[in-house]
């Protein structure tokens, strides 16, 4: 392990955060979560930026959490970068270099591998001022990496980009993290990029760790009605109701778009389910499919949800998506992605289409995360 | 503004024919009043010419009295930065009770003439003040505590304590702007405490306090009634031998020569602050978020309570014992001192009694003065936004720009014989008021555009959008947000008029009495009490604006 | 987004000065009132002072001739010279009181004075009328001496060179000789006593000096608040503590070199509208009633024969005087204070 944070506590104005995870070596983990959550604090408390209230921290099996920043070796990029505006990129990269008193040719050395490897050779000379934001971001990263620290932590460093430059210094950071055999954190509260960047995701809501693990292991069971809406992995229609059916672990949850067969086996007792807790199914995007009318009469045993289209919304060579209305449910609206070809014509909008929902990848999932026991 | 827009264009165009008008009428009253003293100085009226009299001009003289108005300029400054540093830190940081009275205390070189607080100093650190007093008990007998006043450390204690509010209101607001990730990053870099605050901190903080400094030296520099009262012996400011050219020896060539040294010094103080300016904007230009105020703990709480302590002796101490003073009536013939009315009564009752006519001619001469600054500041400032909001800086518009800043450039003598030499019968109250007005304008005309400038274009815009035509969304929008600045900036005008004991003495007016000069006069006369007194009605009337506070001090 | 009442309110607050400017505009006019014709006087600090005649001499004047009299107060002597000689400005006043005999002569040249015709003239000593033209008359005088505080612990100088001792480093308050006639006497004084090596003197004394005031009163009031124990004054000064705090604690120290004196005029400017009223006043001015009052009130001899020396004067003796004269009254003043300035 490299990382182990272990019953980690940081108080700040009222505001409690509790973190309890481990890293492996050479993985990107991404802490993804709505703004406010608490996932800069965890950062920064692993900086030694935020004083801990309780908990140990563990950098390749040593305790860190006594030491005072400047000794715990960690890189940081910030938010905003924090380049020093007054030096040139290349006293920048070389700061920490500097400090730690290594020998000139070394530091030229390392300075020349980075920028190289960064390319950003052509802007040792200049100042901070004077560069892009895409040529910003790379000399942050290349100066959080110049005393070559065992872990990485990157506070939203791509949040100050527009889309597209964003989406280039995504895949440009996955590569010099995978070639450099980095690990590292990565803080964003944007779904695309945890996707992008992350070996393993963990998701905080109001300071806490909700759910953790692969983005496949996140979209199987996201565990909650909350976390499956804000990862966009499917539909979350309210029961009313539910039946058990034959199978030990399906139920029958009935909603008003309809009755949607689904596993319940990582919910409660259904007992506990009519006695009023809030709970949802979820229905991935994944587990619809557009019904062929002329099937109709084959049911679906997963159940049907009927939508309207409202708009057709990009049309590409093989794939059109559609903004979808779904019926019964108040002012649910939801996209869907439709291959084309097959015999499939381009619907009208403002007609309807029925989907059909395979009920093996379907949850009964409550509304709220349910925390880890304190 | 974008083309197609040819209405506001055309309007635009009328308005800056009517605001170029207007600028001329401002610009040859600032202006008129130096090239009358230069010609009578140079020409010479009936007394020495410059050229009759430079034969007589001692250059050691000259040069002395410019190193001392230089020395005690570093000086003071250098002590006002070192006792506003640690409060600029204090309240950029943390959140403590006081904090916006000490921010606040940034209004009292403007509000609180020199005269006031001279006098506050006297009764203060004199021989026979509090401190002393406050001495002798702790040290347990009556020591060779001579005081510091008149000595040249009297004076740079007296500057410092007068000017430190500004360090500590411009420091803090600059500091809380500085993000700690510059810290933070330099931290994570290995770099230690001192190492990290001198990277992420300290380039950013430093223009800060350059400009504070420039500032503070420039007053100090133009120090005249400090001088006068407490500088004795110890050195003659440039000011100072301006007024004793015009005053004592009727030499103008003289004076000239002085003010011209000076302004050019001046001058390159101005330059100074204006490239400081520029740079400590340059570099805040990303810095939105203000820092959060966290609350003290453990060994900052102790910092806090010495610095409040500190404070309270040294600099609220003196302006409380003013108020203290001015109801003590001292010990005369048959009696103990006492508290009461009698040093007000005196004032008021005695022969010639003074203190109605000097509130009166206070109010009717500075009144007259504050409202001529305002007009015409506030015809400049708008001028000013105007001609920068048109992308066009017009020839007049930067000439107004510059113009703001001469009020700092020029001795107030030069204005006050300049406009003496105008007046058509010399008359000295026209000559105070025009004078005055000359040096009051630009704070008005400053807070006029940078209230402007600090509106949303996007606000007049959406009023345009909503269908306001472009003289509606000025009146409804534009006018409305600096009206409570020209308000303001109108109080600070008299503020600063009311105060000022530097034109009148210039001019060497008595006939007619105002407050300072009555404080003036009564402190010259040891008449302390009695001094105290009038300076409490100077202290109500000018304070107005401390009332105003944040944004008259944003004026300042 | 504001606030409107504090807004309404300020501006309230500046239209009312405004009004108030234009109402009471007229008032702060100088002499703008027809009516009762009134004198304006222009004097020096003390003689306006509290304790000073200027109240007394407005009340005798006005029951003997009905006129209301307006003093102005001009600094000290030397200031209230340089008002009257003024660049940019002629004097806008009647009558000039205080100047003294070594600012005689620079005075008499530059016009400004009225001759006059004077009844109480007769009574004047006949050695202190130094203008025979009658421009300025003398009203007062007294012999410039330096007040030592007995209860110091110092050792009284005897002599202009004693004051120089280390001993008296920052012990000895004196006048600044551009504003103001007692410092402008003793330039006078270490001119008639030094002759050309007096600027050397200066130099000498400068470390004893702890304080060069503008004015008299100044400088009195920092010696009586105790921040020095000598001060530069008259040889009359310890009357008034023996009158006022029945005190002898103030000595006037007899110096070996002689003492100045000072004699002080009275004049009236050739401008005066009132030429005659004010010739009545300074008639006024040297009568024996006034006269008699003027030594517990100005703390001088008084110029007038007739008029009675008061019972605190016992503490006063006259000293041998020296004549003292300023050598270059342009020059030697600013060269005086320069000295002291520059030698801190």
């Amino acid at each position: 392990m490299s990382l182990e944070v272990r019953n980690l506590e940081v108080v700040r104005d009222g505001f409690v955060l509790k973190a309890d995870f481990a890293l492996q070596d050479n993985k990107v983990l991404v802490l993804l979560g709505p703004s406010g959550c608490g996932k800069t604090t965890l950062l920064r408390a692993i900086a030694g930026l935020e004083p801990i209230k309780q908990g140990e921290i563990l950098l390749k099996g040593k305790r860190i959490d006594a030491l005072p920043t400047e000794k715990r070796h960690i890189g940081f990029v910030f938010q905003d970068l924090a380049l020093f505006e007054q030096m040139k990129v290349r006293d920048n990269i070389a700061y920490s270099l500097q400090i730690r008193r290594e020998n000139k040719a070394h530091i030229k050395e390392r300075i020349d591998y980075l920028a190289m490897r960064f390319r950003i050779d052509h802007l040792l000379e200049r100042y901070p001022s004077e560069l892009s934001g895409g040529e910003r971001q790379r000399v942050a990263l290349a100066r959080a990496l110049a005393s070559d620290p065992s872990l990485i932590l990157l506070d939203e460093p791509l949040s100050a980009l527009d889309a597209p430059l964003r989406r280039e210094m995504r895949r440009f950071m996955r590569v010099q993290l995978t070639q450099g055999y980095l690990t590292a954190i990565h803080v964003t509260h944007d779904v695309e990029e945890a996707i992008d960047l992350a070996d393993e995701i963990i998701v905080m809501r109001n300071g806490n760790m909700i759910a953790r693990g692969t983005i496949s292991d996140l979209e199987n069971s996201p565990g909650s009605g909350w976390l499956a809406r804000f990862m966009n992995f499917g539909l979350t229609l309210h029961v009313d109701a539910v039946s058990r059916k034959k199978g030990a672990n399906l139920v029958m949850a009935h909603c008003k778009a309809g009755d949607i067969l689904c596993s319940a086996h990582d919910t409660a007792q259904s007992a506990q389910i009519e006695s009023g807790a809030s709970y949802c199914v979820y229905v991935p995007f994944s587990s619809l499919s557009a019904l062929d009318s002329k099937k109709v009469l084959a049911r679906a045993p997963g159940g049907i949800l009927h939508a309207t289209i409202v708009r057709c919304i990009g049309i590409l060579s093989s794939t059109m998506k559609l903004l979808l209305s779904l019926s019964g449910e108040n002012e649910q609206f939801f996209e869907m992605t439709l291959a084309m070809g097959g015999g499939i014509l381009v619907p009208k909008e403002g007609s309807e289409i029925e989907l059909e929902v395979d009920p093996a990848k379907c949850r009964l999932l409550p509304e709220e995360p349910r925390l880890p026991k304190a | 503004m974008q083309s197609g827009n040819g209405s506001f264009e055309q309007r635009l165009g009328k308005t800056e024919i009517i605001l170029s008008i207007a600028l001329i009428a401002i610009l040859s009253f600032s202006l008129a009043p130096l090239v009358a003293f230069a010609k009578n100085a140079i020409v010479g009226a009936g007394h020495a010419s410059l050229l009759a009299s430079l034969g007589s001009i001692s250059v050691p003289v000259i040069v002395r009295s410019l190193q001392f108005t230089l020395l005690q300029a570093f000086a003071s400054t250098a002590l006002a930065i070192g006792i506003g540093l640690p409060g600029a830190w204090l309240a950029a940081r943390f959140r403590f009770p006081g904090r916006r009275a000490l921010l606040a205390l940034a209004a009292v070189p403007f509000c609180f003439p020199p005269i006031l607080v001279i006098l506050a100093f006297i009764l203060y650190y004199g021989k026979e003040g509090y401190f002393s007093a406050f001495l002798a008990l702790v040290m347990g007998q009556k020591n060779e505590y001579r005081g510091l006043l008149y000595s040249f450390w009297g004076l740079v204690l007296v500057h410092a304590f007068y000017n430190f509010p500004i360090a500590v209101h411009q420091i803090s607001a600059l500091w809380m702007r500085i993000p700690e990730s510059q810290k933070e990053a330099a931290k994570t870099l290995g770099a230690n405490r001192i190492m990290a605050f001198r990277t992420g901190t300290l380039p950013w903080l430093l223009p800060g306090i350059a400009q504070a400094a420039g500032l503070i030296f420039l007053y100090c520099f133009f120090s005249f009634t400090t001088v006068l009262v407490f500088g004795g012996r110890t050195g003659s400011t440039l000011e100072v031998s301006i007024y004793q050219a015009l005053r004592y020896q009727a030499n103008a060539g003289l004076a000239l020569l002085f003010s011209v040294i000076e302004t050019g010094f001046a001058l390159l103080g101005i330059w100074f602050i204006t490239g400081m300016t520029q740079k400590k904007q340059h570099a805040l230009r990303d810095f939105g978020r203000r820092r959060e105020l966290s609350s003290p703990k453990g060994s900052q709480r102790v910092l806090l309570a010495i610095y409040g302590i500190l404070l309270l002796i040294f600099f609220i101490g003196p302006l409380v014992s003013i108020v203290v003073e001015a109801f003590r009536v001292p010990a005369s013939l048959g009696g103990a001192s006492h508290f009461g009315f009698g040093n007000f009564e005196r004032l008021l009752k005695g022969f010639q009694a003074p203190l109605l006519k000097a509130i009166r001619a206070t109010l009717t001469l500075s009144g007259s003065a504050a409202l001529l600054a305002t007009i015409a500041g506030v015809i400049a400032g708008i001028s000013v936004f105007i001609g920068k909001k048109a992308g066009k800086l017009h020839f007049t518009n930067r000439i107004v720009e510059a113009l703001q800043w001469l009020p700092l450039a020029v001795s107030p003598a030069v204005f006050a014989y300049g406009w003496l030499f105008l007046s058509p019968d010399r008359t000295i109250s026209a000559a105070l008021i025009a004078a005055q007005a000359v040096i009051a304008w630009p704070f008005v005309s400053r807070a006029v555009s940078a209230s402007l400038q600090s509106l949303d274009p996007r606000m007049r815009e959406a009023g345009r959008t909503l269908g306001a035509s472009p003289l509606r969304a000025f009146l409804t929008i534009d006018l409305r947000v600096i009206a409570p600045s020209v308000a303001a900036a109108a109080a600070f005008a008299f503020s600063i008029t009311a105060g000022d004991v530097n034109v009148p003495l210039m001019l060497g007016m008595s006939e007619i009495e105002t407050l300072p000069l009555l404080l003036f006069r009564l402190t010259a006369a040891y008449r302390f009490n009695e001094a105290c007194a009038a300076g409490l009605v100077l202290g109500l009337m000018t304070g107005i604006v401390f009332f105003l506070k944040e944004k008259a001090i944003d004026v300042a | 987004m504001m606030r409107r009442k504090p807004l309404i309110a300020i501006f309230l607050g500046v239209g009312a000065i405004f009004f108030a400017s234009m109402s009471l505009w007229g008032q702060t006019q100088p002499s703008a009132g027809a009516g009762a014709p009134e004198l304006v006087v222009w004097t020096y600090d003390s003689f306006v002072s509290e304790w000073g005649p200027a109240a007394q001499i407005a009340e005798g004047f006005q029951k003997q001739s009905g006129a209301k009299v307006r003093f102005v107060s001009k600094g000290d002597g030397g200031a209230l010279f340089s008002s009257l000689l003024d660049i940019a400005k002629k004097p806008n006043a009647d009558i000039v009181i205080g100047l003294d005999d070594r600012q005689l002569e620079k005075a008499l040249t530059s016009d400004l004075f009225a001759p006059l015709k004077l009844v109480n003239l007769a009574d004047i000593q006949k050695d202190l009328l130094l203008d025979p033209s009658n421009r300025l008359v003398p009203f007062d005088f007294g012999q410039f001496a330096f007040i030592w505080d007995s209860e110091s612990n110092i050792e009284p100088p005897r002599s202009l060179e004693d004051l120089t001792k280390p001993i008296y480093r920052k012990k000895v308050i004196i006048m600044d000789p551009r504003t103001s006639t007692p410092g402008l006497g003793f330039l006078a004084w270490t001119q008639a006593v030094y002759k050309a090596g007096w600027r050397d003197y200066w130099k000498r004394l400068s470390p004893s000096i702890l304080a060069m005031t503008p004015s008299w009163d100044t400088g009195y009031g920092l010696f009586t608040k105790g921040e020095a124990p000598l001060v530069l004054s008259y040889s009359t000064s310890p009357a008034y503590h023996k009158a006022y705090e029945n005190t002898e604690r103030y000595k006037a120290l007899k110096f070996s070199d002689g003492h100045p004196q000072q004699i002080e005029f009275a004049g009236v400017l050739s401008t005066s509208q009132n030429k005659l009223l004010a010739q009545k006043f300074v008639d006024y001015l040297l009568s024996q009633e006034c006269q008699s009052f003027l030594p517990e009130t100005q703390w001088m001899f008084p110029a007038n024969r007739s008029a009675k020396l008061p019972a605190s004067f016992s503490v006063v003796s006259k000293y041998p005087s020296v004549n003292a004269k300023v050598q270059d009254i342009d020059r030697d003043p600013s060269d005086a204070a320069n000295i002291l300035i520059s030698s801190h």
